[in-house]
């Protein structure tokens, strides 16, 4: 056999791996001051080019994506997705009527501005977003094939708020799940990137780097948190989640194709 | 004299929806030692023995009359599993027999449905493999056995319930001789040490003269038990050498070659010439022909440099045992299978082929449609509704008759028994008349009146200018019809020669006939031929 | 114990390998996502290579796991047109597959034909490398018969492969051809009806030998040794696991619109999807 037991011992030293870096972040939660303190901006464009703005202000110091939307007064509907969150079909009266969500010819893209920088396509749905103070929410009605173009600006919306994080990298927006407590490395060096163009251009090459981009940011995007607090940077790398599977996945293949090449030198 | 451990009282049988009863008015008592059934193919064989483990009716249904008792239980009522640990049934094809993968479970496998502790199993298990001689073959899967190995696993399945009474439903059909022989051989051993043990047969040469009695089922009704001496002459598909002795009117008929020693001699013998041999047909032009041959149905060869000349109007035999590539060999001459080296020249015109499980094939509503299609597809124009007719010689009436076939022409085929539904698949094969002929085990479960049929028939499309080749086991079809006889072996092919020589006392493919008249005749007709009362 | 026709017996206990068997499928049906899809089955292609008996031609399985992926991933292209890189555009009239066929479907299609491969694959060792009644013996008490059902249907599978190929051949030779649908009736009709007759046959004789008694016992026992315990136990937790975090509200599914980006890549799922590979460590 290949070395069997070395292989126990690597598949056990893999998982304590991934333990060990599942390191709960208990930060302290500084509270905010008073009532209205934050504020986070919002855009709405509709397919006819037409734009809706507002500026929410609210009390906590996180709010998600969907309390944002129902705390602006803009009316909507929406449907939810199993792990991927609430979608929105019908936003400000647009369309008036639907029977796909999202719809089939026309869709809600939705955009995340991290503390006023450019939009970036948030991939989730807006009950996974979390948003802070600064950052804003965008809407587009685009068309369902091709790159969504982003919103307008949301630019000078809402007063200037101060950098909220005291940390050296600027604060990312988080995607949370529900209410459970966080598990999982916290999302950190990746929001180095957060000035990266929104979505990948209509070119395959392009997408392709930028999916590395957004790799990285995904990757953020969609682990959890730890409980709200600035998160320290990690000592510098990619998800762990990311190469403990291409760790795994290399050293599966490798050992099949050694297999399958022992099988057909006996069978000779 | 020891009780009867079955009895049958005035029992009549019919199948569901059956007009005719298929047991009428049977009476008869089973007794321990070997009883041999014999009986013409649909005749009731199959029945009678389903009856004694209460298949019939209790699984198959139908109507039945008259009373019986198997081991002190009535098998009309009684359940099966009861019976079972009285009465073994062993089917004739090893494969639909199984139902596990691997020799031990399968023995065991009687054990687990009777709910016996698994605490004895392995014991038990260990006595049925040990009485057959076959503890060697306890781990190994069903699927690496032979045929006879297979059978022999099969009917240690049924003795580990330890029945009485042990039945055998032409368990050698299927086997090669050595396999025949293997389960021959274990049949006696059983009766030896007490139990009682029917075996239904075609092929009775080895078993007629050791049986200790004789039944004959024919068209429902039984002859006998009884001494097999007095009932040999009724037979309707005998031994060569019985059917000699009937036509000559012996008596005491002799049931094997040693006791026909010496009865008669023969008019060539006398005359101290030996039988002259048929005219050689060397000189006429192979129509098939196979050049440095090298086949196998992968990818890797089991034949190798076989040549093979076969003219317009010759009938090869192939023989040799089972796995040797027969079946290899007859699907490349076909052209199904290509050859992995070496040509294979096919004559114009259509070739038949016949494959080891004939009636597989058959679905059409009657015996004739079968014909009908095969003459339609093949362009011949006998078909029953096409512009000849079915009258003409390559007609479906004439096909069909030299098949004894007429009377069931417009039967389902899939009814029909199993020695008639193989005719039938012959005659939707051969049906119009193709150039070459290739026939994979055609007598597999026939009787004596359907083998002659075949072999009438096959006569005939050779007159007609067909070649000819069959592999089979059945050493009396090819001395009766083969100009030529070829084994194979080892992956290649061995010339016998003429069936003078090749079924000739001493040769390992010797007929009854062969073996009684060193350097003379080896089928009966032969014999007839020349005999010297 | 060493000849080419003998049994080793099924290594791990046959329910062990059922707790694996439906453990792994459980993995690849409980998220749609591609990372740990493909991990289960790289897994399921070891644990198949270490316990498959040598010299068995494996191709077929190969095939159609192929024609499985191949189909799922098509059929999800085909169909579905959302996402924003477009790779060509059919017009629009056709009926399903007019549209834009974008890589996103593309990706999503690839990785519902990675489950179906990930689950195909870990369920094979119940037909490769158990035996029949090894199936039987896996199976709870109380589904004894469903189990004797399964190891007796596969032995037919088995002969219909055999029918299959000597009707055909039989057919050829009197003239039939494979011309359209319809012509194949020559061919499967007479195989169906076969193989209807040869269950009978079957069911014959295995009530010749008892069976529908009632109880019935069992010839082999498989005590569970610690590595059965290990292996069970491990591939119930790494399912569990998925089931509790998706429960928990982990993300853990792979929504590719309407741009691609990396799936969720949770370290603890990893090694949850990598616990599964214990029956491939040791081969007795």
């Amino acid at each position: 056999m290949i070395g069997s037991r070395a292989l126990g011992l690597g598949v056990v030293a893999l998982m304590l791996a991934a333990l060990a870096s599942f390191a709960p972040v208990s930060a302290m939660v500084p509270t905010c001051a008073a009532a209205g303190a934050h504020h986070a901006a919002l855009v709405v464009d509709h397919g006819d080019g037409s734009a809706v703005t507002r500026c929410v202000a609210f009390d906590t110091r996180q709010i998600s994506g969907e309390q944002l939307l129902t705390l602006s007064g803009i009316a909507w509907s929406g449907q939810t997705f199993g792990g991927f969150g609430e979608a929105v079909c019908a936003l400000d009266g647009e369309p008036a009527r639907y029977v796909d969500c999202p719809g089939k010819e026309s869709y809600w893209a939705v955009f995340v501005s991290n503390g006023g920088g450019a939009w970036q396509l948030a991939g989730v749905g807006i009950s996974s977003l979390v948003l802070g103070d600064g950052d804003a929410e965008g809407f587009r009605y685009v068309p369902a094939s091709g790159v969504a173009a982003v919103p307008s600006s949301p630019a000078g919306l809402c007063p200037a708020s101060t950098p909220a994080s005291a940390s050296a990298s600027a604060p990312t927006s988080r995607v949370s799940g529900s209410t459970s407590p966080a598990i999982g490395p916290s999302a950190t060096g990746s929001s180095a990137t957060g000035g990266e163009t929104a979505g990948p251009s209509g070119s395959l090459a392009a997408s392709a780097s930028a999916w590395s981009a957004a790799a990285a940011t995904g990757a953020a995007a969609v682990t959890r948190s730890a409980s709200s607090g600035p998160i320290p940077a990690a000592p510098g790398g990619p998800d762990t989640g990311l190469l403990a599977a291409s760790v795994a996945g290399g050293a599966l293949v490798g050992l099949a194709f050694l297999r399958l090449a022992a099988r057909r030198r006996s069978r000779k | 004299m020891t009780a009867p451990l079955a009895r049958i009282d005035g029992v009549t049988y019919w199948y569901p929806g059956a007009v005719t009863p298929s047991l009428r008015d049977v009476t008869l008592e089973m007794e321990p030692g070997v009883t041999l059934l014999a009986g013409s193919s649909g005749g009731g064989k199959s029945t009678l023995l389903r009856l004694l483990d209460g298949l019939v009716p209790q699984f198959h249904g139908g109507r039945i009359s008259g009373r019986a008792e198997v081991a002190g239980m009535d098998p009309f009522r009684t359940a099966i599993p009861r019976l079972a640990t009285h009465v073994g049934l062993v089917f004739q094809d090893v494969e639909t027999q199984s139902v596990y993968g691997s020799v031990e479970r399968e023995v065991a496998f009687g054990l687990e449905n009777l709910g016996v502790a698994r605490s004895l199993m392995h014991d038990r298990v260990d006595e049925a493999l040990n009485e057959l001689g076959i503890e060697g073959l306890r781990r190994r899967r069903l699927a690496t056995l032979s045929g006879g190995e297979r059978q022999l696993v099969q009917l240690a399945a049924v003795l580990v319930l330890r029945p009485e009474l042990v039945a055998l439903d032409e368990p050698t059909s299927q086997l090669d001789p050595g396999g025949a022989a293997a389960v021959v051989a274990a049949c006696l051993k059983l009766a030896g040490s007490g139990k009682a043990v029917v075996v239904a047969e075609h092929r009775l040469e080895t078993l007629l003269p050791r049986a200790d009695r004789l039944l004959i089922v024919e068209k429902g009704e039984a002859t006998g038990p009884a001494a097999s001496r007095t009932l040999a002459a009724r037979l309707t598909s005998p031994p060569p050498v019985v059917e000699l002795g009937a036509a000559l009117g012996w008596d005491p008929i002799p049931l094997s070659v040693g006791e026909a020693r010496g009865r008669m001699t023969l008019r060539s013998a006398l005359a101290g010439t030996a039988l002259a041999s048929p005219p050689a047909r060397a000189d006429a032009e192979p129509t098939l022909v196979a050049l440095a041959l090298g086949a196998g149905p992968g990818r890797e060869a089991i034949l190798e440099g076989i040549d093979l000349a076969v003219a317009a109007g010759e009938v090869i035999a192939l023989v040799g045992p089972n796995g040797s590539g027969k079946t290899t060999l007859l699907r490349t001459l076909a052209g199904l299978l290509a050859p992995l080296s070496g040509t294979v020249r096919r004559p114009p015109g259509r070739t038949a082929y016949l494959p080891q499980n004939p009636g597989a094939l058959l679905h059409w509503p009657t015996v004739r449609a079968e014909v009908d299609l095969t003459l339609r597809r093949t362009g011949s124009s006998g078909s029953s509704d096409g512009p000849d007719g079915p009258d003409g010689p390559d007609g479906a009436d004439a096909i069909l008759s030299s098949f004894g076939l007429l009377g069931l022409a417009d039967r389902y085929p899939r009814d029909l028994s199993a020695g008639e539904r193989q005719r039938a698949a012959l005659a939707a094969t051969l049906a119009g008349s193709p150039a070459l002929a290739l026939l994979d085990e055609p007598t597999r479960g026939m009787d004596l009146a359907a083998r002659r049929g075949l072999g009438a028939a096959l006569r005939s499309l050779s007159r007609r200018g067909s070649a000819v080749v069959i592999a089979t086991h059945d050493v009396d079809l090819a001395a009766e019809v083969a100009d030529r006889v070829i084994l194979v072996r080892d992956g290649r092919t061995v010339e016998l020669g003429p069936p003078q020589r090749a079924c000739a006392a001493g040769s390992a493919f010797a007929t009854q006939i062969g073996s009684l008249f060193p350097d003379g005749p080896v089928t009966v007709a032969g014999a007839l031929a020349q005999v010297v009362r | 114990m060493s000849a080419a026709g003998d049994l080793d017996g099924p290594g791990l206990a046959p329910r062990a390998w059922l707790v694996w068997s439906i453990a792994a499928v459980s993995v690849a049906v409980l998220t749609n996502n591609p990372v740990y899809r493909g991990l289960v089955a790289l897994v399921a292609l070891n644990v198949l290579l270490a316990w498959l008996p040598p010299g068995r031609n494996r191709k077929p399985l190969a095939i159609a796991l192929a024609v499985a992926a191949i189909m799922a991933a098509l059929i999800n292209v085909l169909a579905s047109h959302t996402g924003a890189d477009v790779l060509l555009r059919f017009p629009e009239g056709l009926p399903l597959v007019g549209g834009p066929i974008t890589l996103e479907s593309l990706a999503f299609g690839g990785a519902i034909g990675l489950g179906l491969v990930a689950a195909l694959l870990a369920v094979a060792p119940l037909s490769l490398v158990l035996e029949p009644h090894d199936v039987v013996d896996a199976m709870p008490a109380s589904m004894e018969r469903t189990g004797i059902a399964v190891a007796t249907s596969m032995n037919l599978v088995s002969g219909i492969g055999r029918t299959f190929v000597s009707v055909r051949d039989a057919q050829q030779m009197r003239g039939w051809r494979p011309r359209g649908l319809r012509s194949w009736n020559e061919v499967l009709v007479p195989v169906v009806l076969t193989v209807i007759e040869d269950s009978v046959l079957l069911a014959e004789a295995m009530e010749a030998r008892g069976f529908g008694a009632g109880r019935r016992t069992s010839y082999s026992r498989h005590a569970w040794t610690r590595w059965d315990v290990t292996v069970a136990g491990s591939a119930v937790a790494a399912a569990a696991l998925f089931a509790v975090m998706r429960l928990a509200g982990v993300a853990m599914d792979w929504y590719p619109y309407p741009t691609l980006a990396l799936p969720p890549i949770h370290p603890l799922l990893v090694a949850g999807s990598i616990a599964l590979v214990l029956p491939a460590l040791r081969r007795r």
